[in-house]
Formats: C-alpha cells, sequence, structure tokens
C-alpha cells in the first residue's frame, strides 16, 4: 500500500463506527426531535402521525399553567445551586489550606457524589421523612409532636427540600472541581501577600477569586442549564408529584405515559434552544474573559 | 506549609469556624448514611418504633441482608449485579476501543470535513441527553434495541462525548515527533496506533474508564427509560422497583438493599479516589 493508501484506509477504518453511533445516537435524535414536534405522532403509530404545523408550541406557549410551574420550580434548583457553590468554593478554600485532616475531609464530603442515584435518594428521603432524623432535631428544639411534612408534595416549599437533597448530591463535585482550580495558584503569591501584610481576607479576595474566577463562572453556567433539566431527584425522591414536577418529568410524562410524543418533543424543542442559547451566552461571555467553556456534564 | 505562627485569639477563632463548619458538613453527610447502616440490622418492629439514628439492638441480625441476597419471590440482587457488570464492562470496552481510535484519527489527521466533525462534537456537549428520549427510543426501537441491555451498551459507549473530548485532549499533549520516527522506520498507521499511542494513553484511559464505570453504576435516568423490564434491571432499577413496593417490604429490608448497592462503590471509590478527582477536574474545566 502507498503512504496516501495507508492513510486513507486508518481514516476510514478507525472513523467507520464512531460516525455511525454519531449520526444514530446523537445527531438524529435531535433532528428526529424536531421533526416530530411538528406532528401529532403518539410514540406508537407513525401512520396515524399527522403534520400538525406549530400547534404543539402554541399549545405549550398558551396553556401556561403548565409550562409556569416547571419553570417555577427549576428557580428553586438554581438557588440550591448558587448555595452549593457558594459552600463548595468555601470548603475548596479552608482544606486548600492543607489544615490537619483535610484530607480525610474531602474524602467524606465528596462520598454522596458516588452513591448509586438511587440509593442516595432513599438514604436523603429518610432524613425528610415525617419520622425522620431531620424531624428528630425539629422535636428536640420545638418539644415532642412538632413534625414538618418536608416532603408534602402538595406544598410548594417540598421543592426546598429536594433542592437540599441535590446540594447534598453533588456538592462534592463542585468542591473538587474548585479544589483542582485553587491547587493551580502559585504559592509564593500567597507568601508575597503575606509579608506585605494582607490578611486571608484580603489574600482570597486579591489572589484566590481572581484566579478561580473563570471556573466559577464555568460551574455557574452548568448549573443555569442543569436546574432546568432537574429530573432524577424529584423522580426519585417524589416522583414527581404535585408541585415538585420539573419540564424533564412532564416532558417524558407526556411522552411516555399519555403517548402525546408530539407534544412532548415540542417541549423537548424548546427547552433545547433555551439551553442553547444560554450556551451560547456563557460562551460569549466566557470569550470575553478568555476562558475556554467545554466539557462538563459530569454533575448537574 | 509557611513557618507556624503565633496563634492570636483571633485567628483562633477563625480556625474553629473553619474546623467546625467542616465537621457540621459532615455530619450532614455521615449520618444520614449511619441511619441506613443501622436501619439494615433492625427487625421491622424495631425499625418502626425507635429513631432512625438509634443504633440497632443486635449488629449481626443479618435478616434483612438475607431477604435481599435470596429472595422468597421475584429475582435477586446478584442478577441485577450481573447486567450492570456486563453492560458496564461492553460499554467501556467499546467506548476506549472506539473513543481512543476517533481521537487518533481526529488529531493526527488532516482531511476533509475534519473541522465539521470537531465542531459537532463540542456542539453536541451543549444537548443534554434528557431532552431526546422520544426520538431517542425512536431509534433503538428501529435498531432492535429498545427495552433491552444493549440499548444501555449503545449509549453508554455511542453517546458519550464528554470522554471523547477527554481522549482527544490527552492525545494533543503526546508529541507526534514519536510518530514521525516511528514512520521512518517502517512503521504502519495501525502499528504507531496500538504500539506507541495506545499505552501512551493508558493515564486517559484509566480515567474515562473508572469514571464512567461510576456513572454507569449509579445511573438511574437511562435504564429508567429504555431498559426497565425485570429481567434487564440493572441495580438503579432494581432498588428502584423495590423501594416502589413498600406496603410489603418493610424498610428495614430496603436499608439492607441500599447497603449492598452502595458497598462497591465506597470500597471502589476508596481506593481510586486520585483517579476520580483528576478525572473529574480534566473532564469539566479545561475540555
Amino acid at each position: 500500500m502507498s503512504p496516501e493508501q495507508q492513510r486513507m484506509t486508518v481514516i476510514v477504518a478507525f472513523l467507520f463506527v464512531p460516525m455511525v453511533s454519531l449520526i444514530l445516537l446523537n445527531i438524529y435524535p435531535v433532528l428526529q426531535l424536531i421533526y416530530i414536534s411538528f406532528t401529532d405522532f403518539n410514540g406508537i403509530n407513525w401512520m396515524r402521525a399527522r403534520f400538525v404545523g406549530l400547534r404543539n408550541f402554541s399549545d405549550l406557549l398558551t396553556r401556561d399553567s403548565e409550562l409556569m410551574l416547571p419553570i417555577v420550580n427549576s428557580l428553586y434548583y438554581f438557588a440550591g445551586s448558587c448555595v452549593q457553590i457558594v459552600l463548595a468554593t468555601w470548603f475548596a478554600v479552608i482544606l486548600n489550606m492543607k489544615l490537619p485532616g483535610s484530607r480525610l475531609f474531602r474524602t467524606i464530603l465528596f462520598i454522596p457524589f458516588v452513591l448509586n442515584s438511587v440509593a442516595a435518594a432513599v438514604v436523603f428521603r429518610q432524613v425528610l421523612q415525617l419520622d425522620g432524623t431531620l424531624n428528630d432535631f425539629v422535636q428536640l428544639i420545638f418539644g415532642h409532636g412538632v413534625k414538618v411534612p418536608w416532603l408534602d408534595a402538595r406544598q410548594s416549599y417540598s421543592n426546598f427540600s429536594l433542592a437540599a437533597a441535590s446540594v447534598w448530591r453533588y456538592l462534592g463535585f463542585n468542591l473538587v472541581v474548585t479544589f483542582g482550580a485553587l491547587q493551580a495558584i502559585p504559592q509564593d503569591q500567597y507568601d508575597a501577600a503575606r509579608i506585605e501584610g494582607a490578611n486571608d481576607w484580603q489574600s482570597f479576595w486579591r489572589i484566590t477569586f481572581p484566579s478561580i474566577r473563570n471556573v466559577l463562572f464555568l460551574q455557574l453556567a452548568l448549573s443555569v442549564v442543569g436546574s432546568l433539566e432537574v429530573f432524577e431527584v424529584p423522580q426519585l425522591i417524589t416522583y414527581g408529584q404535585g408541585k415538585t414536577s420539573t419540564f424533564a418529568i412532564q416532558m417524558i410524562q407526556t411522552g411516555f405515559q399519555f403517548r402525546r410524543a408530539g407534544e412532548a418533543a415540542a417541549m423537548a424543542v424548546f427547552m433545547l434552544l433555551l439551553v442553547l442559547a444560554l450556551y451560547l451566552v456563557t460562551q460569549a461571555i466566557a470569550r470575553r474573559g478568555n476562558a475556554p467553556v467545554g466539557g462538563g456534564g459530569l454533575g448537574a | 506549609m509557611a513557618r507556624r505562627r503565633k496563634l492570636t485569639p483571633g485567628k483562633l477563632l477563625v480556625r474553629i469556624i473553619q474546623y467546625g463548619s467542616l465537621v457540621i458538613a459532615s455530619i450532614a453527610v455521615l449520618l444520614p448514611l449511619w441511619s441506613t447502616i443501622a436501619g439494615s440490622f433492625k427487625t421491622p418492629v424495631e425499625y418502626i418504633n425507635t429513631s432512625h439514628s438509634a443504633p440497632p439492638a443486635n449488629w449481626l441480625n443479618f435478616d434483612n441482608y438475607r431477604q435481599v441476597l435470596f429472595p422468597q419471590t421475584g429475582l435477586p440482587i446478584g442478577w441485577a449485579f450481573f447486567n450492570t457488570a456486563m453492560i458496564m464492562g461492553c460499554a467501556v470496552v467499546l467506548l476506549v476501543i472506539f473513543g481512543t481510535m476517533l481521537a487518533f484519527v481526529l488529531n493526527r489527521f488532516r482531511f476533509p470535513g475534519r473541522r465539521l466533525l470537531l465542531g459537532t462534537y463540542a456542539a453536541l456537549v451543549a444537548v443534554p441527553s434528557i431532552l431526546t428520549p422520544v426520538s431517542t427510543f425512536q431509534v433503538l426501537q428501529f435498531l432492535g434495541l429498545a427495552n433491552s441491555r444493549w440499548a444501555l451498551v449503545a449509549l453508554y459507549s455511542g453517546a458519550d462525548i464528554v470522554s471523547i473530548l477527554i481522549f482527544i485532549q490527552f492525545i494533543r499533549n503526546i508529541s507526534t515527533e514519536i510518530d514521525d520516527s516511528a514512520r521512518i522506520e517502517g512503521a504502519s498507521y495501525f502499528q504507531i496506533f496500538f504500539r506507541l499511542i495506545l499505552p501512551m494513553l493508558a493515564p486517559a484511559i484509566a480515567t474515562v474508564v473508572i469514571l464512567r464505570c461510576v456513572y454507569i453504576y449509579n445511573d438511574f435516568v437511562l435504564p429508567f427509560l429504555y431498559a426497565s423490564r425485570p429481567s434487564e434491571s440493572t441495580v438503579s432499577i432494581m432498588l428502584y422497583n423495590f423501594t416502589g413496593i413498600t406496603n410489603t417490604i418493610s424498610q428495614a429490608v430496603i436499608m439492607a438493599a441500599v447497603i449492598i448497592v452502595i458497598l462497591p462503590t465506597l470500597v471502589g471509590f476508596f481506593f481510586l479516589q486520585r483517579f476520580i478527582y483528576a478525572g473529574i477536574t480534566s473532564g469539566s474545566v479545561k475540555g
């Protein structure tokens, strides 16, 4: 084989399977999703699917009560993510001081992230149950018989409980990401600042924060997207009932349980456009700040 | 650490707040796990009558574990472990083989359409898989994979963009001079890939394999959507179905099931922590 032939053989041989899977499992589903969103497809029978134009989208935007609940709910999770990022930064900074025991604390705080999703939900549910650990504390403080139904899906505040569950589970992820960024800061910068007489607070805002600003921004951007896509935590803890439904839960119910694939696809396309718009905005901001934004998707 | 400085009262207070917050957070993480362990050793009556955080009367009461491992009816949890292990093994092997090949070609050759491909992968990171189940299900049905373990193998290996980006990022750091000198000595491109590049990618492969295994073992969403038949259950789905029948099964038994499910990951985590941290840092930040 001539070198040129050999080159072509390698390219074709090595790319064949990845290309087939890229097209079948990544690109085609997105295109078909867009197509389905313009039909009244029921998810089973293509013969009975009719083209309905933009009706699914207009239905989606006019029946506002169905769309409003998940949008409001994603705000609970976004608030949770903000708390999560702040806490993770706080702990990452402390762990980076290399105090005795910091390795042990990092291990402990990361544990929830490596737990099986269903197991983690069961573990956290028994904290929030009516006779759970949290209410044991509440009774200790406010007297016997005082119990808060933290997970009552008829109450909006149950979303706070679910957002807390989400923080509990994913805090370790942000912690490790921020900690990684902190370790890249050269120690001599801190030594120099100390000689100049700067205290911990000043060195945090003058040295630490500017160095990890991009990483924090990336985490914030991911959590905006993440809070729009919440599915697992409410599905596992309250089964997404009542006021705890989210966009993804409604979309999957509409598509698979109620057999209205067309409407579900329209919901997904709507959300996809929103996510892409947010992605482009963060890319633009990051480019101005010179931070490469990419990867991700491991947490959230 | 710089030289030890005198601890003023102000500094001491700061230290106390720092340690205090770490201790409180650790309790928040460990207390729920403690109650789960304690609960798994309680008898059903004991579970209802005692506080969640109280220790069990008998630490050697393995009845709940016996009920999970050897149930009277239904499939034993061992079956779910087998399913998960099979899915994990197949998906990870396919991902490593084809992911490294793809990264090699994209990084080492210039050919028409290369930029388009790179751009497509970069763009697909932004498409969350949770939004496409309606159409992904149709594709899986067309391929004859819907509602089977093979659907999960296909999705875990084929639809994973982040791992591919990690491979590309690693291969970029391997100097092309190695390829060039091997070419001069008469090595074919296949030999260069299998004998030179693949061994040098070992750290990237280890990172991807470990992160992927943790993800697959813990994932609930994909099996819930595409493989929820009992005979195809992964560990997550079996536990999920288990928790859904609370009226006939004692909570104490469910706690035992939870412990059985999380034990392998905890053991693995303690030994492989370093890789997991490194993988998360490189996968999420540098991209």
